[in-house]
């Protein structure tokens, strides 16, 4: 017996799996593309195959994230507030705050004593800040994702972007380029501007220690480091931050499963 | 959920709301062909009563803006405005207006007959800025209208002396030698009480009705509000204390037999700001999980009684607080507002739409996020979006922040 979570996120899509003890069996990462419908569904039969896990051993599937509403086959839908809240506490029990940067929203979320969502603040409905954000940036600096934390942290000089509008922040960075700015003191200076974005959003919940930081962002080094100075303590990290949603999903679908028998 | 759409309505009174707009359409342009001077003004203040006592049509530019939104012309008119030059950033209804008086306006087929031209046009120098601005632009675009350039402090409702009142009441003076020169129509005093009354009395029953919604189940949820029409254009008139009463009479009974939009009331919600008037569907939205939104910011926006023996001073008094009410001229007044109909309403979270074309009425909500769980426990949201422009909405980003909150209520009620 199994329990799925799926999260369509506006850039990629997530499915855990959880057997009936709650240990993750499989998991399947990918882009979600122009189809949340399609990307979820092929999100589901790869993590079925990469576990060995025939469709009718599942029990109930949680969707979550933007294409949450498009899973036709989901049991139920929870947003991804709800789901980053339970996926994290789960990994790390003493998480009070959660900070989640996503492919298009930012949150922090603050949860009670019992793991519950107490508050939230999310980003405007600017996506300036977000991993969007990283996206763009990585491609006007012609560098991987998975690059830009470790280059950053060579940086010598401080300097700012200020634009708050990704497409403005664009063509800061493109200027800079053109004054033969080192890279790594530019995307410093991108994960500052991310970090400068996402701080009255942890004022407006208020941080309170353990933090957690899920979503795809927090694969960034940088900018993990940078979270980790404003908060002035330690940031847990899962090893796969990108899933969490899904997990948390995957927890809630065991826990209905639970109630309704 | 769609990123325009009707509400779905459940009090019988609405279909009788439909009639009474499209009466009112039609009055202002029937008004028009008769050779009644028209006269165009802004909202909530106590000009309405002096124009129905004189039997001058009133026309509200800032109420064809939601009917503009409810019938999908809105995008035309902010092309219009665009095309000449306002920035997107300015308010909504200023963009509609102007848009549409430049465009639509000269064409025909437009919907409830759309607006006749104005004889008159009430300037005012005071409310917020757009409003000031929309109708010097309108000056320039009706330049045979006789203007009257109207003025009022700006003061917080609670510190309102009585040389503010002199000079409202100055004001109001004014204004009716005004019109009784350009129209030369003499103000009877027996009629202004008649037409205060009305206005008072409509204010009574606005209150009672809201008061039935603080029953558990409520009898009618922010899909409604539109019933607000009658006090926005109707002031003064039996046909609002018509309409109000058989709003009120529905109400009553519904309570009295326990009967609420919902049968399974979880959620009391409040809405904080203007409403979408392109997507007034969003308050059906929270119904799916057991969420009603209750009140809202204009709940408490009509409740200025009149002193019928002294009408004069009664309107100086309502032209004075009425804007300041519902703005920020005050954010003292307008948290403890807040704070006060969230207590009587018994509401267990609020939704503060922080509206990109209003400035005025968004500018306090940190102050009302914070006092709302210092003082009551209550948590809120703030959401992005615009009361006019749809293009400034985001229907995916409302629907995670919205139902991830209404999750987060549902599990600290549970």
């Amino acid at each position: 017996m199994y329990f799925v979570g799926i999260d369509v996120g506006s850039l990629s899509t997530e499915t855990v799996i959880l057997d009936h003890a709650g240990a993750v069996v499989s998991y399947h990462i990918s882009s979600t593309g122009a189809n949340s419908r399609t990307a979820g569904e092929k999100s589901f039969a790869a993590a079925l195959a990469s576990g060995g896990i025939a469709q009718s051993e599942v029990n109930f599937t949680v969707a979550t994230g933007y294409g949450r509403v498009s899973i036709p086959f989901a049991d139920k839908t929870v947003t991804e507030i709800t789901c980053h809240a339970r996926g994290a506490v789960h990994l790390f029990p003493a998480t009070q705050t959660i900070i989640d940067v996503g492919g298009q929203d930012s949150k922090v979320i603050s949860v009670s004593q019992d793991g519950k969502v107490a508050d939230f603040s999310m980003n405007d409905k600017c996506a300036a800040g977000t991993g969007r954000f990283l996206e763009v940036m990585a491609r006007a600096l012609e560098i991987g994702l998975d690059r830009m934390g470790p280059l950053s942290m060579r940086s010598t000089r401080d300097i700012s972007i200020s634009s708050m509008c990704t497409v403005f922040a664009e063509s800061e960075v493109i200027s800079l380029v053109a004054r033969a700015t080192p890279k790594e003191d530019i995307l410093n200076a991108i994960h500052q501007s991310i970090c400068n974005r996402l701080a009255p959003l942890m004022d407006a919940v208020g941080i309170r220690m353990e933090v957690t930081m899920t979503g795809g962002v927090a694969k960034n080094t940088g900018i993990v480091e940078k979270i980790r100075e404003k908060v002035g303590g330690r940031i847990n990290v899962p090893e796969e931050p990108q899933i969490v949603g899904a997990l948390g999903a995957a927890l809630i679908a065991r826990d209905m499963s639970a109630h309704a028998q | 959920m769609e990123k325009t759409g009707k509400s779905r309505k459940r009090l019988r009174a609405a279909k009788e709301l439909n009639r009474v707009v499209t009466e009112y359409y039609v009055e202002c342009g029937r008004a028009k062909a008769e050779g009644k001077p028209v006269g165009w003004m802004p909202p909530m203040n106590g000009a309405i009563e002096i124009f129905y006592a004189m039997d001058i049509q009133p026309v509200f530019p800032e109420n064809w803006s939601p009917i503009c939104a409810a019938f999908g012309l809105a995008e035309r008119n902010f092309e219009v405005a665009e095309g000449m030059g306002y920035s997107r950033d300015l308010c909504g209804y200023m963009r509609n207006i102007i848009g549409y008086v430049h465009g639509l306006m000269k064409e025909e087929g437009t919907p409830l007959g759309g607006l006749p031209e104005p004889d008159i046009l009430l300037s005012p120098g005071g409310g917020c800025v757009p409003v000031i601005k929309i109708f010097q632009a309108l000056e320039r675009r009706f330049p045979n209208a006789k203007v009257y350039p109207a003025d009022l402090p700006q003061v917080p409702t609670e510190e309102i002396r009585q040389h503010h009142v002199d000079y409202a009441i100055a004001e109001i003076h004014r204004l009716i030698d005004f019109l009784s020169q350009a129209t030369g129509r003499k103000l009877d005093q027996d009629r202004l009480k008649e037409v205060v009354k009305l206005s008072d009395r409509s204010c009574e029953l606005w209150d009672e009705i809201m008061t039935y919604r603080r029953r558990i189940p409520t009898p009618f949820s922010a899909a409604e509000i539109g019933i607000m029409f009658v006090m926005v254009t109707r002031q003064g008139t039996q046909t609002a204390v018509d309409f109000l009463t058989t709003v009120r009479d529905e109400v009553k009974e519904k309570s009295a037999q326990g009967l609420g939009v919902l049968e399974q009331e979880k959620i009391r919600l409040f809405w904080d700001n203007i409403p979408l008037w392109y997507n007034m569907g969003l308050f059906n939205h929270f119904e799916g999980m057991g969420g009603v939104v209750v009140a809202e910011t204009y709940s408490s926006a009509w409740s200025l009684r009149l002193d019928v023996n002294r009408p004069i001073e009664a309107l100086a008094l309502k032209s004075l607080k009425s804007y300041p009410m519902v703005s920020c001229v005050s954010v003292d007044k307008r948290v403890e507002m807040v704070i006060k109909a969230c207590k009587e309403y018994s509401i267990d979270g609020a939704i503060l739409h922080r509206n990109k074309s209003c400035l005025p009425i968004t500018l306090g909500q940190m102050d009302i996020k914070r006092a709302l769980e210092a003082e009551l426990g209550i948590p809120s949201i703030v959401i992005d979006a615009d009361h006019m422009d749809s293009r400034n909405f985001s229907v995916e980003q409302f629907r995670t922040r919205v139902d991830a909150f209404m999750e987060m209520l549902l599990a600290r009620k549970s």
